[in-house]
């Protein structure tokens, strides 16, 4: 009675113990969650930015709120202006979209085929008669089609540019050239370039005539120019490699390569600084191809800049329009031409509500919004005493009534402007198509590969010939995407049920021998399993659970939006087939930074603790010296050291020191870091050492376990350091050597962090640092499954690196005792 | 006192210059491994055309300011008259022109000038540039204008985390070296083997759980399942409860006290050291989670600082001044933290490296 009454207050106390951690986890969860729904419409924009320079938009939005009573508008920029795509695909995965996003018009394509957008026909036919209907005719072509995927609208465009080439006026008449006499032609181009440059002694610049993808242009102009399209007019081919785009790409290799090297432009380019700092403004850049938006910043920070614009130069026989005094392939085509882009609203999938956020769009894209916002940011700028410009709308409605209202009054601005305006009709965009941001990140890695192929060994058209092959292979993928079978419910239910029954069956098997036993351990093993209740059940639905669907996703196509498709082994022959470069490439690459990385850090490590384990005074303070900078976060790290590799030695601390040592005894000429393909993963190395105190603890702790008599023993042999070193220190820490190694080749092997933020990833870069040299494994498998969303795939590409990291730790275990000396077992 | 013998001076010297050859090696380290510190603080507090200088400028400095007419004007040099003199920027025009106002020799004092941009060399001296802190928090994030927020939200994450990973783990831990149970080892040997699973394996179907759960863009998913314990703290935990002997446990369950009461009242009083090195650790890893984050918030008013960062990155990376700032705030509490708890640090580190 008394043991019955005893063991029950124990599972009471267990019981209470267990309530009570629940409650604390669900008073966390309540305290986060959100108060109910505000009373107006609480409106949820993406893409757009306020801040100190954007009065105009303001001002529009403002206007919107006073119009509309019930609505209060939430403005995001989601990463200053930049849309991080994986933020957006995110938050419609996760059920949680904004209710319009201002949107890059060319991957309007991209975003309807995954039905993340919703289209916008029912509303613009039901408003078609309405005065602030939206209607096709307003806006020039490139940029409505644009926003036309398969015969829907998805978005209205809103501001739209082009593109033409900035030159400094002072520059040219400096160099011998006529300041009235831009070039027009490609060579003419190479040539000014050639002459505007100057180099600065220790191989960088103090200045540059012309950057080929410097300001924003581009293979994609430079193809158009000469001729060429990415995708054939139905959208099913891949034409990326077509004789006249390669050509456009050879110039571009040619140009960078006549100024001394993609690696050498890069490095001083890195050193370019924003604003009132630009490289143009400032005359480190004399001429470049950019967007009308450049118009602005130069009346804001260099109203005394001599500059002038001009169609951007095209191929010589475009331009002379005859090939040997015959009518030429050009023959009869405008001889220039541009690049529109610009950005779109459009409502995703599952926005909260689709009525408000379709008003608010046919606000911001009325001629009546414009000219509110052009009168605000006009008096922003009077106050500032700068000029104001205005941008170009995709509406020609709203061009001509803010044109007419505030066109600029010096021909300074209104000449370039007017130029940017007319050019407007001859303007190309990219094609609209569901593998825009695939042709994208395509188009700018096989730049990449091809302007450096001194390193890549690969020329214009091998590197578009490998760009076609994955862009191609992409749309047959989605072309084929029907014949594989929608996964039906069965095999999931069947092995769920089965793991569940596995799971019922080992519990009854475990409540049966627990009821076998005397009371006291019975109630020691109710208390057992309550307490290690949570650990059980995140066990369950957090490891095991996850490992057998990962599994199951590896077999699967799945985007999350639709339902999976079961495809067999498709996706583990696609890495090892189709996009064998990326597993080639990232496992090179993170087998570079282990191999190189990991006995350079434990060197390191050791090195500093055996000068710490000297026995000399002040040793606290080395140590505190020498392990702060493994305690700084990964981020800030990142952030600092791409600040310290800078490749521009006026910028960059390492590159200065090196500068004023290596240079002038060696005449090395400082690297590029992270500019530099074959740089790039040394500077992470050099980045990792800076926390290689942190290893040093353990190798202190190590070294102060060695017993002295070893030393002793040593010393009476009549050891030098040197043997001793060999023969007593290093098989006494092989241990540690030995945890060292695996912990750092598991590390190694997920490494993603820092690589994140030193290749730029947060800012839509397509290749991972140059080259690719950066792209390691998680980084390639994160891409794929959080801003793809292709979740087979990213499964399959983790079982290849959970594959390989056992292998690899299967391996080192092996080999364990040959060489790792435990102490212990002699004993 | 006995003179020394030579042999004796000679090992002395020897001693000393081994000594000397240590500490100059040390030092030289050390320099190594806090200059880029320096350079952080020294960056973010420089003016911006100082950024791009060769041989770098270590000393912020700022213009000097003078009062002219009762107005602010920065001090220059300039030539005037053949002559160089000491004088006053009084109006910068577009053109860059400037207009400048004598101040010394004094026979020249009072005269107005117009210079070039060019020609004209400003008179600086030691002043560090504060205001890229404050900036730092305003553009932090734009919505908002109050970077406090993000530190708000760190802070709610951190310490969330560390309740959560403290309570379950070491009730675990408990479990798993306390108490006897049937199928305890097993399922020890398996916890041990999850600890090899690389994240990657679990990401996507843990999202699509968290998905499920409604709580993509909130917090929830970065510390919620520090409730349901790690397997790596409860190793930890575990060989720390191994070592506490028996006898204390047999006399209180003699004296009637429940498993609970065991845990709670015996056990963690005598593990406290260990409980406040994984509370470092912890809070280490929670301040530092750069991948949740990036993965599962998208709003910028429920962003914690690392991801933070990182945006702030993209959106000024041509300002460093501001970006050093950013990062210097980001650090400092963490090695304010360091210099507060070292001993634990140390510990921490150690615990992990020779126990695991």
């Amino acid at each position: 009675m008394l043991v019955a009454r005893y063991t029950r207050r124990i599972r009471l106390r267990a019981a209470l113990a267990a309530v009570l951690i629940g409650l604390a986890g669900l008073a966390a969860l309540g305290g986060c969650r959100r108060t109910a729904a505000p009373e107006p419409v609480n409106l949820v924009v993406w893409g757009l930015q306020y801040g100190a320079e954007s009065k105009g938009l303001e001002a529009r939005v403002k206007a919107f709120e006073a119009r509309n009573k019930g609505i209060k508008v939430t403005v995001l920029s989601m990463g200053a202006g930049q849309m991080n795509p994986q933020k957006l695909m995110t938050a419609i995965v996760g059920r949680v979209p904004p209710d319009v996003i201002h949107q890059d018009r060319f991957t309007i394509g991209d975003w309807a085929s995954r039905d993340t957008f919703g289209s916008l026909d029912d509303l613009i036919a039901r408003d078609q008669k309405q005065p602030d209907g939206i209607r096709e005719s307003d806006y020039y072509h490139a940029c409505w089609a644009e926003a036309v995927y398969n015969g829907k609208v998805y978005a209205v465009p809103s501001g739209t540019d082009d593109r033409a080439l900035y030159y400094n006026r002072t520059l040219l008449r400096d160099a011998g050239l006529d300041p009235d006499k831009p070039p027009r032609t490609w060579s003419e181009l190479r040539d000014f370039a050639k002459k505007l440059t100057k180099e600065a002694p220790g191989g960088s610049f103090d200045r540059i005539g012309f950057i080929p993808n410097y300001g924003n242009s581009f293979l994609y102009l430079y193809s158009w120019q000469n001729g060429g399209e990415f995708m054939s007019p139905d959208g099913r081919k891949c034409t990326m490699n077509n004789p006249e785009s390669v050509a456009s790409l050879d110039y571009m290799v040619s140009v960078y390569d006549a100024l001394g090297g993609v690696t050498r432009i890069d490095s001083y380019a890195s050193g370019f600084q924003a604003q009132e700092l630009d490289p143009f403004l400032t005359g480190k850049v004399a001429m470049k191809v950019d967007g009308n938006w450049v118009l602005e910043s130069i009346g804001r920070y260099r109203p005394d800049l001599d500059f002038a614009v001009a169609p951007a130069p095209v191929p010589d026989d475009r331009l002379a329009q005859t090939e040997g005094g015959k009518p030429g392939r050009f023959a009869g085509q405008d001889p220039f031409l541009t690049w529109s882009g610009g950005f779109s609203y459009a409502i995703p999938r599952g926005a909260a509500h689709r009525e408000e956020a379709w008003r608010f769009i046919k606000w911001m894209c009325s001629p009546e919004a414009a000219l509110i916002d052009s009168a605000a940011q006009k008096q922003y700028c009077l106050s500032k005493s700068r000029p104001y410009i205005p941008t170009i709308s995709a509406n020609k409605r709203v061009n001509e009534a803010v044109m007419a209202a505030f066109a600029p009054t010096s021909d300074r601005y209104r000449k370039p402007l007017k130029l940017f305006m007319d050019m407007m009709p001859y303007a190309k965009f990219r094609p609209v198509t569901f593998v825009g941001q695939r042709l994208w990140d395509e188009h700018v890695r096989a730049f990449d590969q091809a302007t450096h192929h001194k390193e890549t060994k690969l020329t214009a058209q091998s590197a578009m010939d490998e760009a076609t092959r994955v862009v191609q292979s992409e749309l047959d993928r989605a072309h084929s995407r029907d014949r594989f079978p929608l996964l039906g419910s069965t095999a999931p239910i069947v092995v769920g049920s089965l793991l569940v029954l596995a799971l019922l069956g080992a519990a009854f098997v475990g409540m049966r021998r627990v009821n076998g036993m005397g009371r006291v351990v019975r109630s020691e093993a109710w208390a057992g399993y309550l307490f290690a209740a949570p650990r059980i059940l995140g066990f369950l639905a957090l490891t095991a659970g996850p490992i057998v669907a990962s599994m199951f996703l590896s077999f699967c196509d799945y985007d999350v939006l639709h339902a999976p498709r079961y495809v067999g082994f498709q996706n583990y022959i696609d890495l090892f087939t189709t996009d064998s470069y990326y597993l080639k490439t990232s496992l090179y690459n993170v087998g570079y930074l282990a191999l190189i990385g990991i006995p350079l850090g434990m060197a390191t490590g050791l090195a500093i603790a055996m000068l710490l384990n000297s026995k000399v005074g002040g040793m606290s303070v080395y140590r505190t010296c020498f392990y702060l900078p493994s305690i700084v976060p990964v981020v800030a790290s990142a952030v600092l050291w791409a600040w310290v590799l800078n490749g521009d030695p006026n910028r960059g601390l390492l590159n200065a020191a090196w500068k004023a040592t290596l240079t002038p005894w060696f005449g090395w000429t400082p690297p590029g870091w992270f500019g530099a393909a074959e740089w790039a993963k040394p500077g992470l190395i050099v980045q990792g050492l800076w926390g290689a105190g942190g290893g040093m603890i353990l190798w202190l702790a190590g070294l102060q376990g060695i017993p002295q008599h070893l030393y002793e023993a040593a010393d009476l042999d009549g050891a030098g350091p040197l043997v001793k070193f060999r023969h007593v220190t290093l098989p006494m820490l092989s241990p540690y050597v030995f945890f060292n190694l695996i912990m750092g080749t598991i590390g190694a092997l997920q490494e993603f962090d820092r690589v994140y933020v030193l290749s730029g990833q947060g800012a839509g870069g397509s290749s991972v640092g140059p080259v690719d040299s950066l792209l390691v494994p998680v980084m390639y498998l994160f891409n794929n499954a959080f801003k793809y969303f292709k979740m087979g795939y990213a499964s399959a590409l983790a079982w290849v690196l959970f594959t390989i990291i056992l292998a690899l730790t299967l391996v080192q275990l092996k080999s364990a005792p040959r060489w790792v000396h435990y102490e212990a077992e002699k004993k | 006192m006995r003179p020394l013998t030579a042999q004796m001076r000679r090992r002395a010297v020897r001693e000393f210059r081994r000594k000397a050859i240590l500490h100059l090696l040390l030092v030289a380290g050390s320099l190594v491994f806090l200059v880029p510190f320096a350079w952080l603080v020294v960056t973010s507090l420089k003016e911006d055309e100082d950024m791009s200088q060769f041989p770098p400028v270590w000393v912020p400095r700022q213009q000097v300011k003078v009062l002219i007419d009762g107005k602010e004007a920065g001090l220059a040099e300039a030539t005037y008259a053949g002559k160089r003199v000491k004088a006053a920027v009084i109006q910068e025009r577009d053109t860059g022109e400037r207009s400048l106002k004598v101040l010394e020799p004094s026979e020249l004092k009072g005269k107005v000038f117009e210079a070039p941009r060019s020609a004209v060399t400003k008179i600086k001296q030691f002043a560090p540039v504060w205001r890229n802190y404050p900036d730092a928090l305003a553009f932090l994030p734009p919505e908002t204008n109050n970077g406090l927020v993000y530190v708000m939200n760190t802070l709610v994450l951190c310490a969330l985390t560390i309740v959560g990973t403290l309570l379950s783990s070491s009730l675990v831990a408990f479990s798993f070296a306390r108490l006897k149970w049937p199928g305890r080892d097993p399922l020890f040997m398996v916890l041990l083997a999850t600890m090899m699973l690389p994240g990657a394996v679990t990401m996507m179907p843990v999202f699509l759980i968290f998905r499920a759960l409604g709580w993509i863009d909130t917090l929830k998913p970065l510390w919620a399942p520090a409730f349901l314990g790690s397997a790596f703290n409860v190793f930890l935990l575990r060989q720390f409860f191994l070592t506490i002997p028996n006898d204390l446990e047999d006399a209180a369950k003699i004296d009637g006290c429940s498993y609970f009461g065991i845990y709670w009242r015996i056990m963690l009083p005598l593990i406290k050291p260990a409980m406040a090195a994984l509370t470092i650790m912890t809070f280490m890893g929670s301040w530092n989670n750069f991948m949740g984050p990036l993965i599962y918030i998208s709003s910028p008013l429920k962003m914690p600082l690392a991801y933070a960062l990182q945006l702030f990155q993209t959106a000024h990376g041509g300002e460093p001044g501001l970006l050093m700032a950013a990062s210097t705030m980001m650090m400092l509490p963490v090695l304010l933290l360091f210099f507060m708890t070292q001993r634990y640090f140390i510990q921490g580190v150690t615990l992990t490296g020779i126990k695991g």
